[in-house]
């Protein structure tokens, strides 16, 4: 597929909407910081949340054909629907008596409303539930305020990416040429910056995987320039585009690399939805799975965006100023012999 | 090379990859008892997958619903409830420590989690009261579905351990003894006998695990006096009121600073953790249900769904299925000698996970395909350097050669920077990260070796075919005649 984009000449277009984007992220990320739940919005994982839990033995529902905890789902649901109540999540477990199923709602669900329904669910339970059992069938209403963990992890994290992105501008110097491993690098923050900035402007709910989403942003970003620079470096050692400009050559390579650029973020992308659909047929709650697979749409669009877009209208400049300075630096250096 | 060779080498190459695919994915009964567990059932899931193991910590004064139901009626009185919980009436308020003291313990307690590398992990306080823990279950998906019940009761088992560790509360003492009767051999005199210490930490060599706990200048010297004036016997280590499987010998002066104990490989990691932030103050107030006599560690399903598992491995099979059609479509026959190199890439990833034992999580299954893109688009870059090079009028085997010469420093860059990225993010991060940089560094090599490999296997299955551009789905070049 050939491209026509004349990305050079499109570099302020891209530099306005990457500047808007993470400006626009940074505020809203900033102000939620202190009127909200923090820069990002921590979902479930960090989340406080109430919750009901049902505590029961096995041998209770004598005469029904259904699983114990199936029927008891099914009095919980009707409590909570007659309530007007709806549960994010619901998870099943073993106790060494019977089980456990356990109901988690968002902090701002009103607390009376779920304990009429535990009262409900409890004054069933005495219709349904033998006497003598009645007391291990119960339904209980919590509050849980959770800690905000991880900040280890997270603080590793951003040191190996700190990490990552200094050995890829260190190795790019070495391999290629200065401007194309400032090029490099300005791709990785870029792309990461863009990738934290949206998570912080649409407050998609995020957990521990933000880091590694983060991770594979960088990554996904190497990939992409280890590609168009090593295409960029052979187009300009190619005599037959010798007679070209920088800037056409700069657009030919972004051009050429466009496919694999595009296309890798596009299948991973594809990928993410793919899982969204199936794991929602998994868990029956679409809300549980759509915060990670978002993030990771933002992921791979922040990184198809800033490699086949924005990195190479930007490089196009740095590989004009570098020129720029290598003239001069000849020219000083031809006066000098000259004298 | 001939036909008869190049069928032998393609069958023998196609027949390994079937096999091991076969028993990287098939799990089967052998009889009625025994069951063959499939490599990918044999992998350690994370708690998006196979679920959590949650544990309630309840202090002293504080009951349960569970408890309250059983307590005698005229006891009952004693207790005042808050919404889940019962609470002895002397110690409920907000003016009482109680409250403060739990929330202060669930802070320490979150920070010996965390040093523990969990994939995820939370420390919640219920009701102010409780204390909720959760890890994840750890299970593979023949323990999750039972199917290997050895595994799943190990697993609770340690996770139970670990958990009791991470909960001790008080202060750490040598005693003279195991049980309860065992009397401490500090004098009193002593500002405590975490003060000897500046630190533990945890260090695996050659399969020994390894707890050091580092002596400072004061407690080198104090500790010196009092076991050396002992006669022969056996010290043990104690937080609060229980026995941790630490012991020394004394009657003898200790000749350095540091003391290290070799110990299990399950609980070496726990006792520094518990021991280090005993010993830089972070002792816990409260005693919890009993100091861990009354723990239940219940395993709870996964908030992706029973079945997460199986859609996962879909997933993957699907992302490898596009990756075989993609290439099949675009490069023909030779797009399945690209097929089969991936399916290899799949079964040697599953077999290697497998075998070091990474727990895999939603975010590594994200891991897997990206090394499975970069297989993949490594093999179309070469594939469309030969294609660009047959353009120019070489034969296939001479544009072969010339496409993977040209983009070998391509290739090769690519794959060193991502190697060294992902054996960063092994060694410096903890828990889900470090996990997927492994992921990463296993499939980068893997990526590179069968990205040779295909050169291999495509000089292989094609020798004997007569049209070598259509099996690669190029277009022959047609030179005009210039007359």
């Amino acid at each position: 597929m050939k491209t026509n984009f004349k990305l050079s000449s499109k570099m302020h277009l891209f530099i306005i909407i990457s500047s808007a984007i993470i400006a626009i992220g940074l505020m809203v990320g900033i102000i939620c910081q202190y009127v909200a739940n923090g820069f990002f919005n921590y979902g479930d994982e960090y989340a406080n949340y109430k919750s009901v839990s049902i505590t029961y033995v096995n041998t209770d529902f004598s005469g029904k054909d259904e699983e114990p905890v199936d029927h008891i789902k099914q009095i919980c649901e009707n409590a909570f629907s007659n309530e007007g109540v709806k549960s994010y999540q619901v998870v099943v477990g073993d106790t060494k008596t019977g089980g456990t199923v356990i109901y988690k709602f968002i902090n701002s669900t009103d607390g009376g409303k779920l304990e009429n329904a535990e009262k409900a669910i409890n004054s069933k339970f005495a219709e349904e539930v033998t006497a003598d059992a009645i007391a291990y069938n119960y339904a209980v209403a919590s509050n849980a305020d959770t800690l905000l963990g991880g900040g280890n992890a997270i603080a590793m994290a951003a040191v190996a990416i700190s990490a990552c992105i200094v050995f890829h501008f260190i190795y790019f110097v070495i391999r290629y040429k200065l401007t194309m491993a400032l090029g490099a690098i300005l791709a990785d923050l870029h792309n990461l910056a863009l990738f934290l900035m949206i998570m912080a402007l649409t407050r998609i709910p995020v957990g521990s995987s933000i880091a590694t989403f983060a991770v594979i942003t960088v990554v996904l970003t190497m990939i992409g320039t280890c590609f168009l620079f090593d295409r960029m470096r052979k187009n300009f050692k190619d005599e037959d585009l010798k007679k070209l400009t920088a800037f056409e050559i700069v657009d030919k390579t972004a051009d050429e690399s466009f496919i694999i650029n595009t296309v890798m973020p596009a299948c991973l992308a594809t990928v993410s939805v793919v899982a969204f659909i199936l794991l929602s047929i998994s868990s029956l709650s679409p809300l549980t799975i759509i915060s990670a697979v978002l993030c990771s749409f933002i992921c791979f669009v922040s990184c198809a965006y800033g490699t086949a877009f924005f990195v190479p209208s930007v490089y196009s400049r740095f590989k004009l100023i570098g020129d720029g300075l290598k003239a001069k630096s000849r020219t000083k250096a031809a006066k000098s012999t000259k004298k | 090379m001939g036909k008869v060779k190049s069928a032998i080498i393609t069958a023998l190459v196609v027949a390994a990859v079937l096999i091991l695919s076969l028993f990287a994915t098939i799990s089967c009964p052998l009889n009625e008892v025994e069951r063959y567990n499939s490599f990918i059932s044999s992998i350690h899931m994370g708690s998006d997958l196979t679920g959590e193991a949650y544990a309630l910590f309840y202090p002293e004064g504080v009951i349960s619903q569970a408890d309250y139901n059983v307590v005698a009626d005229d006891e009952k009185e004693e207790y005042t409830q808050h919404l889940s919980v019962y609470v002895e009436s002397d110690k409920y308020g907000p003016e009482k420590d109680l409250l403060g003291s739990v929330a202060k313990d669930a802070e320490i307690i979150s920070a010996r989690f965390a040093q523990k590398g969990y994939s995820k992990y939370s420390v919640s306080v219920v009701d102010g009261y409780v204390i909720k823990v959760s890890v994840p279950t750890n299970f593979t998906y023949s323990a999750f579905k039972g199917y290997d019940a050895t595994s799943r009761s190990d697993e609770l088992t340690k996770i139970g351990n670990t958990i009791k560790y991470l909960t001790l509360s008080g202060t750490l003492d040598l005693k003279n003894g195991q049980d309860d009767t065992a009397k401490s051999i500090i004098p009193v005199s002593y500002d405590g006998f975490e003060t000897f210490f500046s630190g533990a930490k945890y260090y695996a060599v050659g399969g020994n695990h390894v707890v050091q706990i580092n002596l400072n200048d004061d407690g080198y010297k104090n500790l010196n006096n009092i076991i050396g004036n002992l006669s022969d016997g056996t010290g043990y280590f104690f937080i609060g009121e229980t026995c941790i499987g630490l012991q020394m010998s004394y009657g003898e002066n200790i000749t350095g600073k540091t003391l290290n104990f070799q110990v299990g490989e399950a609980s070496a990691k726990d006792y520094s953790i518990v021991l280090d932030s005993v010993i830089n103050g972070n002792e816990l107030t409260n005693k919890y249900n009993d100091n861990g006599a009354n723990t239940e560690v219940i395993a709870i399903t996964p908030s992706f769904g029973e079945s997460a598992v199986v859609w996962l491995f879909v997933l993957l099979l699907l992302a490898l299925i596009g990756a075989v059609a993609i290439s099949v479509v675009k490069y023909k026959k030779l797009g399945l000698v690209n097929g089969l190199i991936a399916v290899a890439f799949s079964a040697a990833m599953i077999t290697a996970i497998m075998l070091i034992g990474i727990q895999l999580t939603v975010a590594g299954a994200f891991i897997l395909v990206l090394g499975l893109a970069l297989l993949t688009f490594s093999n179309f870059c070469v594939f469309e350097a030969v294609r660009k090079e047959t353009l120019t009028g070489r034969t296939i085997q001479a544009s072969v050669k010339m496409g993977y010469k040209k983009s070998l420093t391509s290739i090769l860059d690519l794959h060193i920077v991502i190697l060294v990225v992902a054996a960063m993010l092994a060694l410096i991060c903890t828990g889900e990260l470090a996990a997927c940089g492994l992921i990463l560094l296993i499939a980068t090599i893997a990526s590179y070796a069968l990205h040779w490999f295909t050169r291999f296997m495509w000089f292989v299955i094609s020798s004997p075919v007569k049209d070598k551009f259509k099996f690669c789905g190029y277009k022959r070049e047609v030179l005009d005649d210039e007359d």
